[in-house]
């Protein structure tokens, strides 16, 4: 690498939001050509902070500096035509619009021709040009809806690039809040090898949960806690664990699957059985058995039919043959209901869709599925008394950090989805499908979700984790199963002394 | 939480009630009458229909959907008891009411099954009705004479209070414990808040939502029959003014238009604040039509203050 140039530079950066201050005073010097990894847990206020360097938030105080230049964005559009672009942690694609024209929105202005159309031929060809260099295997005239969720992201990336290519920059500072959040390896590594090929051209900062990432690509890592900058790691010279340790600001665990405390005694019965589960082009004969007290592990890359499979149990969709029972009795298909009364929960993936309601207590939230439970069986009035008893044990037991009255949205990704979970666990659950329990949560809170699961399977809960985060899905199954292109392509044992490595899983996935 | 962020949402949370005095302040420092017995109780009178239709409209905006339809079919309730009133007497009311839920429950069940956006499932609903009930008294007003269906105005159940005061009452508490008591209220906040994640949650969404709209066909029943047993007649279009008044003082007494925050009491408020102005706009002589006006632009008020609440904080 070249000698290091001074690329950005921000000064004494406060920010404040009612009621917290996001960022105190944070000083930063990005330099050209490097990958710059930002680290913290949830609300250390690292998206905040590229959000204020991208220009979609306004700093409170401080300065900054990009080419020894005052810049002082308005928006982010300005941001973006100075040659700073960001991409979105929630994905920021018109799904409506086509690739070419997500791709220079707000930016058309180059390519009017003189008769004041636009000149879609050049756009689309443009575009089209940098796919191929990308690698991205999709069509730029066809509307984003149709591309699957990775060459979204990819197609963010290509558009910073783009964007400083039209202002004729010819070093743009890209930033990426969690772009490999939903990725599988395949396409994180693929992610990657770009990232670290283009930074001859450019300059990146990203934020990661996947620490073992930001160890192996970045060239730096800056940790901020509750807003401030706490240090610097250089990852050639530490481990992951001290990037962990010096993130939470406590010693944390080496063993965060609990591993340790796995239990593969798991007993006999059988809670659920799933027989030849089949819909065509999605998933095919899929049989599973769940004991009690287990964790089963399903995996496999993104798109092999996995997630599907788990909201077709669930009742979310329906299947086209086979069958689910549960405690030995069939269950109706495309019938959530009926599976809740079978005492079967699930938590998606996608938190703030369909997990949590963002605009109501926490404690509405976590007595939701049980308030038919709690209320008398001829005026159903609810009783008060009971309700607040389960909240306030749930609220403790999980450890979530908010008072009952607290709305839901105002709590990080981790304290969310610890409700998401207590919410099943206070109605006393027999099963439990999650489908990518620790999406977009910081270390510590996965470290304690991660505990929380071995504690409800050690009370007799069963799990069906669904996962993309291949760590995860051998630290803590009890037995693996891999899904390859809608099939079942491998079971494996998983117990405490005998974990399959990750080479050993990811050959029968592709 | 930050000093700031709660006093805001206190200010959000009271807006109604201060309202609700600056208002009764200013007409009644300018009209001495105006507090008068008399125009109390006139005030209550009038109130009375739009109270109980609004109790419905409740349920079905904490929901975050809308039911155009309430203010025809009351008028297509009324007409329905004042044609049976000389046979069944005050059986025409229980039919005319059932014939409420009925269209009530033909509402939810387009919104459920068809997945036709509420608003043009009870718009198209409300034309129907206003054309059924049109076919129905042939063009006039059908007259009632039979005193039990006259008495389910003027009469008195109980400490000689005219029933026509004394339903919206029971109406309000009934409503207010089924909202705020009940497993079923609760699941209403949950819809409106999140439909997906409450029916990922294992709560039959559907069957809540027929039942709510069920809830105000049932309400709009009622008012139509009283609004016809107070009026010795059911007359054409007699309940339309019910329709946008009630879905003006729902969102006026703070519930959000897209629901999940608000409830039954805010109603109440909603509902006394519109009662007020158009009885103050009565007294300074304004014209029907300027008061439609009025009430229009009331309305977009509270829309565009109300919009941001639930983003503050939780306002029940």
């Amino acid at each position: 690498m070249n000698e290091r140039e001074l690329l950005f530079r921000a000064e004494g950066i406060t920010k404040k939001f009612p009621g917290v201050r996001a960022l105190n005073d944070v000083n930063i010097e990005i330099y050209t050509n490097e990958i710059l990894g930002l680290s913290g847990e949830n609300g250390a206020g690292k998206s905040t902070l590229m959000k204020v360097i991208a220009g979609v938030y306004s700093k409170d105080s401080g300065r900054m500096l990009l080419n020894d230049q005052e810049y002082r964005p308005e928006n982010y559009r300005e941001g973006t035509s100075k040659g700073i672009s960001m991409v979105f942690q929630e994905q920021n694609l018109v799904p409506n619009l086509y690739g070419y024209e997500n791709i220079f929105l707000s930016h058309e202005k180059f390519f009017i021709k003189k008769s004041g159309v636009l000149d879609t031929r050049t756009m689309i060809d443009k575009t089209k040009m940098y796919f191929e260099q990308f690698e991205i295997d999709a069509d730029p005239a066809k509307r984003v809806s149709s591309y699957s969720f990775h060459q979204r992201q990819l197609v963010e990336i290509v558009r910073a690039f783009m964007i400083s290519e039209l202002y004729g920059i010819n070093h743009p500072l890209i930033l990426l809040d969690e772009p490999t959040a939903a990725l599988a390896e395949k396409e994180r590594e693929l992610l990657f090898s770009q990232v670290t090929k283009f930074s001859k051209n450019a300059t990146f900062c990203l934020i990661s949960h996947r620490l073992s990432e930001m160890m192996t690509y970045c060239n730096r890592i800056m940790v901020l806690r509750d807003g401030e900058l706490v240090g610097e790691v250089d990852p050639k010279t530490s481990e992951e664990h001290d990037l962990h340790t010096m993130m939470v600001g406590r010693e944390v665990s080496r063993d965060i699957y609990g591993i340790s405390k796995q239990d593969d005694d798991f007993q006999e019965e059988k809670v659920m059985e799933i027989k030849g589960l089949t819909e065509e082009g999605v998933y095919k004969d899929i049989n599973i058995e769940l004991n009690k007290g287990m964790i089963l592990g399903l995996g496999g890359l993104v798109g092999c039919g996995k997630r599907d499979l788990g909201k077709a149990i669930y009742g979310i969709t329906e299947y086209q043959s086979g069958s689910v029972l549960v405690n030995g009795s069939f269950v109706k298909k495309g019938k959530i209901s009926a599976m809740v009364k079978q005492r079967v929960g699930y938590i998606p993936a996608e938190r703030k869709g369909f997990g949590i309601i963002e605009y109501l207590p926490v404690s509405w939230n976590i007595s939701l599925p049980s308030i038919f439970e709690l209320a008398n069986r001829f005026m159903l009035k609810v009783d008060r008394k009971r309700e607040k008893t389960l909240i306030d044990k749930y609220i403790k037991r999980f450890r979530i950090k908010a008072s009952p009255e607290d709305m839901c949205y105002s709590l990080s990704g981790g304290n969310q989805q610890k409700v998401v979970l207590a919410k099943w666990i206070a109605k006393n659950l027999d099963i439990v499908i999650l489908d990518n329990p620790t999406r977009g949560v910081d270390v510590g809170a996965k470290e304690e979700i991660y505990s929380l699961l071995r504690e409800i399977v050690k009370e007799g809960v069963s799990v069906l984790m669904i996962t993309d985060d291949l760590l995860e899905l051998i630290g803590l199954s009890n037995q693996i199963m891999i899904m390859k292109e809608g099939q079942v392509s491998e079971i494996r044992d998983a117990g405490k002394a005998s974990k399959p490595t990750e080479n050993e899983l990811v050959r029968y996935m592709v | 939480m930050k000093e700031s962020v709660k006093r805001t949402t206190a200010l959000m949370k009271y807006l109604p009630l201060i309202l609700l005095v600056v208002v009764s302040l200013f007409f009644g420092i300018l009209y001495p009458r105006f507090f008068s017995i008399k125009n109390v109780l006139n005030l209550i009178r009038q109130m009375s229909f739009l109270m109980i239709v609004s109790m419905g409209m409740t349920f079905i905006i904490l929901m975050g959907s809308i039911d155009a339809s309430v203010g025809a079919n009351a008028t297509f309730c009324g007409v329905i008891g004042a044609l049976l009133a000389p046979y069944l007497g005050g059986g025409a009311i229980i039919i005319g009411i059932l014939a409420g839920a009925g269209v009530g429950a033909l509402n939810g069940t387009i919104v459920t099954k068809v997945k036709v956006p509420s608003f043009l499932v009870t718009l198209s609903l409300m034309g129907a009705l206003d054309g059924a009930a049109l076919l129905l008294m042939h063009s006039s007003p059908v007259n009632i004479s039979n005193q039990t269906f006259l008495d389910f105005s003027n009469g008195s159940l109980l400490f000689s209070l005219p029933n026509v005061d004394l339903i919206p009452i029971i109406m309000i508490a009934v409503c207010y414990f089924v909202i705020n008591k009940t497993a079923f209220g609760r699941s209403l906040y949950a819809i409106g808040g999140n439909e997906q994640a409450t029916f990922y949650s294992g709560i039959r969404v559907r069957q809540i939502q027929i039942i709510a709209f069920m809830i105000s066909g049932i309400m709009a029943g009622v008012a139509g029959c009283l609004q016809a047993s107070m009026f010795e007649a059911a007359c054409p279009y007699m309940g339309d003014a019910l329709m946008m008044n009630s879905i003006a003082a729902v969102v006026i007494g703070g519930t959000q238009l897209s629901g999940g925050v608000g409830g039954p009491l805010r109603t109440v408020f909603g509902v006394v604040l519109i009662a007020i102005i158009g009885s103050g706009m009565n007294f300074m002589g304004v014209e029907p039509a300027t008061r439609h006006i009025v009430t229009g632009a009331i309305m977009i008020l509270a829309v565009s203050v109300n919009i941001d609440r639930s983003k503050m904080a939780y306002v029940k």
